[in-house]
């Protein structure tokens, strides 16, 4: 039993990292990221990769191996930057660009890095997936183990609390001032001096790490990860959370997350699932969200937490 | 300071502006009328690069800068107000002020995070000025709320704030006064010529207020159909023919 | 060679329902992206009617793009109207929300396995290296006449120069007169019941899956991004482009489930070159 709170608490916290990236994007900056589920695959993948003990694998006819075995802080670290390095790329030539274009690239992204998930066999395994991926510390604490499991929870705790930290931080500094002056108004932060694209870009860049890092974390918490888990419907979930929760907060962020993600989502998976159709509970589920999401856009906008107003301390 | 020369922008079939050159000098004000269409604000978008020109160029200081994005050209010493205020409505009007200074340590995202001592430092002087500033503008009162508040004149005070932390050499003033009550119209012309007396700063403002232009311009530019008409002085301008003909019938 | 017929019909499928997007984003000033599950959900419903009620095709699918079109009035109602002042960027979140919710109503009710339509098999006839079934044939002449429809409408009739007007400029043209609320709603029956065909067009030539819906929207906004946002002959001209290409990827058969990404690839190499476009304006819509 508390070896399954504890995965249950790990597993929102890890959801909450990804909608705490997505606030820094779209709360912060308002930029329109679509393609959470793309920079969570990619570093899930990334570590997976990374950590996985060797296996075998054929490319082309040849022999191969995947998996290097390596520590998991490796793993952590790769994953940030692969996950930072694709929110450069896509960057480029979208962020100059209307917001909407961003929407819709993000989205594609996503789905192409899953095609590629699937159909990339000798790098990921295709829908079978990476297995057997190592926890940390899995040579004194066994996966199965509830130490193991506190172990993860510890770890992903730290992290989510640190990147709060850091995201809190970054919203009341002067840095925080410009994004939140290009979210409401570009051009006339632009004709205030500010370069407006340099500082999207680094805002996409460190949602992209936030997510990155969110994704290896996830790899090790299910030792086994493949392409179905990283379906558009969850970067779907994740705009819920944070739209529920309250943009532009980043308690809302955690708060939306574990409304969301936790009550609703694990909370409901002890409805029994009727006979013949396993796809109707989940499916349910996800119309009830987007309904409310629907809902609370139209009845009040700004969720349950709204951000917070900044006062500017005066000494006297 | 700031030279155009032989700018020529078409919109669609449309020749917006048609050859036209102006020059400002260090240290004057220079007023920019014209009827309604003449193309003032147009030729304002394309010397502060919200438009590329199909022809010609802008010099300021010796420098080209024709092109160059905005953000550059605000860093390079011009800054420019709008015909509708863009103040940031959800900030406070503090933040509004804060937000125009240049070389922000804070803006580092890094340092950002960090919050190091030198950062504070920065912020703490940056907001005592940013005070000075709202003193000025008499706003002070409502320095904490959001800017969403303010009435059409206060929005225009506001905005020469934040012109004004941006520490330019040159404003570009769009309209400073429209909008703003008889008080608030002295208050704008008092501040200029206050900031070019106690810091030399460069005007070129467009106005349809004509008391406003002929108190306080050293010279005037007159433009008809994207076209510089005629430039002098207040006297020259309100003789001259051919002004008097531009404005007939548009009161003025 | 085969592959380049492929693309052409990939092509032509994929033109009207890019056109009438392409209308739609024009004139609501936003992306919509459950227009996609919008073609998916059309199909389903044929699917209802002419599997599960019995009715026979024709009939199944005028009932479907009637309700199709009413279904389009709703969601603007409901969902769009109310949430216009917030601007572009909060539509499009919601109709995520909506797509969402349409995609997994399809799951909940009729599973993830692919579905076929109860319609009398028909021999086709032989064009070249090619077979084409008298339904094709009559769904690609109404792909075309639809095309041309919607043209003639926009250039000769009275709604159609109102759409043109709040699409330009939608304060002057409430100042002239026209009305807008009018222009909206036959713009989402309109946009609304041409998904609907081409949902119905794509579940008779591919399968139907409540995936089916969302990805060709990716292709549909790789085709409209690339023939100019806000043009709806680019959206014609962009549709044929990416269905050509992206199914003559086909022939390295390394590439061939990446169609998708192809088509994306051709958008992102837009984007970075020529934002606007083959045929778009300088500032998008």
């Amino acid at each position: 039993m508390t070896s399954f709170i504890i995965g249950i608490i790990t597993i929102v916290a890890i959801y909450c990292i990804l909608v705490l990236a997505l606030n820094i994007r779209w709360g912060y900056c308002g930029l329109l990221d679509f393609g959470v589920a793309g920079f969570f695959l990619i570093g899930a993948y990334t570590s997976a990769i990374l950590i996985s003990a060797p296996s075998e694998s054929y490319l082309f006819g040849v022999r191969y191996t995947v998996g290097f075995g390596l520590s998991w802080p490796i793993g952590l670290i790769a994953a940030a930057v692969t996950s930072g390095f694709l929110a450069f790329l896509i960057g480029i030539p979208t962020l100059r660009l209307r917001g909407d274009y961003l929407a819709i690239v993000t989205i594609g992204v996503a789905e192409i890095l899953r095609y590629v998930a699937i159909n990339e066999k000798w790098l990921t395994r295709g829908v079978q997936g990476i297995r057997n991926i190592a926890r940390p510390f899995e040579s004194s604490f066994p996966a199965a183990s509830l130490a193991s499991d506190i172990i993860m929870l510890v770890l992903t705790l730290a992290i989510l609390t640190l990147f709060f930290i850091i995201a809190s931080r970054l919203f009341t500094s002067p840095f925080g001032r410009v994004l939140r002056a290009i979210r409401e108004d570009e051009v006339a932060t632009s004709f205030l001096g500010k370069p407006v694209s340099h500082f999207k870009m680094l805002t996409f860049i460190l949602g992209g790490i936030y997510m990155g890092v969110a994704g290896a974390l996830f790899a090790m918490y299910v030792t086994a990860i493949e392409p179905y888990q990283f379906i558009p419907t969850y970067t779907f979930l994740m705009w819920g959370c944070l739209i529920v929760g309250g943009s532009g907060n980043n308690w809302g962020a955690i708060l939306g997350g574990a409304l969301i993600m936790g009550l609703f989502i694990q909370g409901t998976r002890f409805l029994p699932s009727i006979s013949g159709q396993p796809q109707l509970i989940p499916a349910l589920r996800y119309i009830a969200v987007g309904i409310l999401l629907i809902v609370v856009l139209r009845l009040r906008p700004r969720g349950l937490l709204p951000e917070k107003a900044i006062k500017t301390e005066e000494t006297q | 300071m700031l030279k155009a020369k032989e700018i020529v922008k078409d919109f669609g079939g449309l020749r917006a502006i048609n050859h036209c050159s102006i020059e400002v000098e260090k240290g004057s004000i220079v007023g920019l009328i014209g009827p309604n269409g003449a193309g003032k604000t147009t030729l304002f978008n394309v010397i502060t690069s919200m438009y590329k020109p199909d022809a010609g160029r802008v010099t300021f200081k010796g420098e080209d800068i024709t092109g160059l994005r905005p953000d550059q050209i605000c860093q390079k010493g011009i800054t420019r107000t709008f015909q509708i205020s863009r103040e940031l409505k959800i900030m406070t009007l503090l933040e509004n002020i804060m937000l125009g200074f240049k070389d922000q340590r804070g803006e580092k995202i890094m340092r950002g995070i960090l919050n190091p001592a030198s950062v504070k430092e920065q912020e703490r002087k940056n907001l005592e000025r940013s005070l000075e500033i709202l003193e000025a503008m008499k706003l002070y009162e409502l320095r904490n709320e959001p800017a969403a508040i303010l009435s059409g004149g206060q929005r225009k005070m506001l905005e020469l704030g934040q012109a004004l932390a941006t520490a330019p050499e040159m404003l570009l003033l769009d309209e400073p006064t429209a909008g703003a009550m008889a008080g608030e119209t002295a208050m704008v012309v008092s501040f200029i010529r206050r900031m070019r007396e106690e810091q030399g700063l460069t005007f070129l403002i467009v106005e349809h207020k004509m008391e406003v232009i002929m108190g306080i311009c050293d010279k005037i530019i007159v433009m008809n159909y994207g076209e510089k008409l005629m430039e002098g002085s207040a006297e020259e301008v309100r003789q001259n023919e051919q002004v008097r003909e531009a404005y007939l019938g548009r009161g003025a | 060679m085969i592959y380049l017929g492929f693309g052409i019909i990939a092509g032509a499928i994929l033109a009207l329902p890019s056109l009438a997007l392409s209308l739609l984003c024009r004139n609501c000033k936003f992306f919509n992206l459950a227009y996609g599950d919008q073609m998916g959900l059309t199909a389903y419903l044929v699917l209802f009617f002419n599997v599960s009620l019995g009715l026979n095709f024709p009939a199944s699918v005028i009932l479907s793009l009637i309700i199709s079109a009413i279904l389009g009035v709703i969601f603007y109602w409901v969902i769009f109207k109310p949430l216009r002042r917030h601007g572009p960027l909060v539509l499009l979140i919601a109709s995520l929300g909506l797509a969402f919710v349409i995609h997994n109503s399809e799951l909940a009710i009729w599973g993830p396995n692919p579905q076929k339509y109860n319609i009398p098999f028909e021999t086709g006839l032989r064009l070249g290296p090619f077979i084409i079934t008298p339904i094709q044939l009559v769904l690609i002449g109404l792909s075309f006449a639809l095309t041309g429809a919607i043209f003639a409408l926009l250039r000769y009739t009275g709604i159609g120069r109102a759409m043109r007007a709040t699409a330009d400029n939608l304060e002057l043209a409430t100042i002239r007169g026209v009305d807008t609320e009018m222009v909206f709603i036959w713009t989402w029956i309109i946009c609304s019941a041409t998904a609907g065909l081409g949902g119905v067009f794509l579940a008779l030539i591919t399968t139907l899956t409540p995936w089916t819906g969302f990805i060709t929207l990716l292709f549909l906004f790789s085709a409209l991004i690339l023939g100019g946002v806000g043009n709806l002959v680019g959206a014609l001209v962009g549709a044929m482009i990416i269905g050509i290409v992206s199914e003559c990827a086909g022939i390295l058969s390394a590439l061939a489930p990446y169609k998708i990404a192809i088509a994306f690839a051709i958008m992102f190499l837009c984007l970075l070159i020529r934002p606007s476009g083959i045929l778009g304006k300088e500032r998008g819509f």
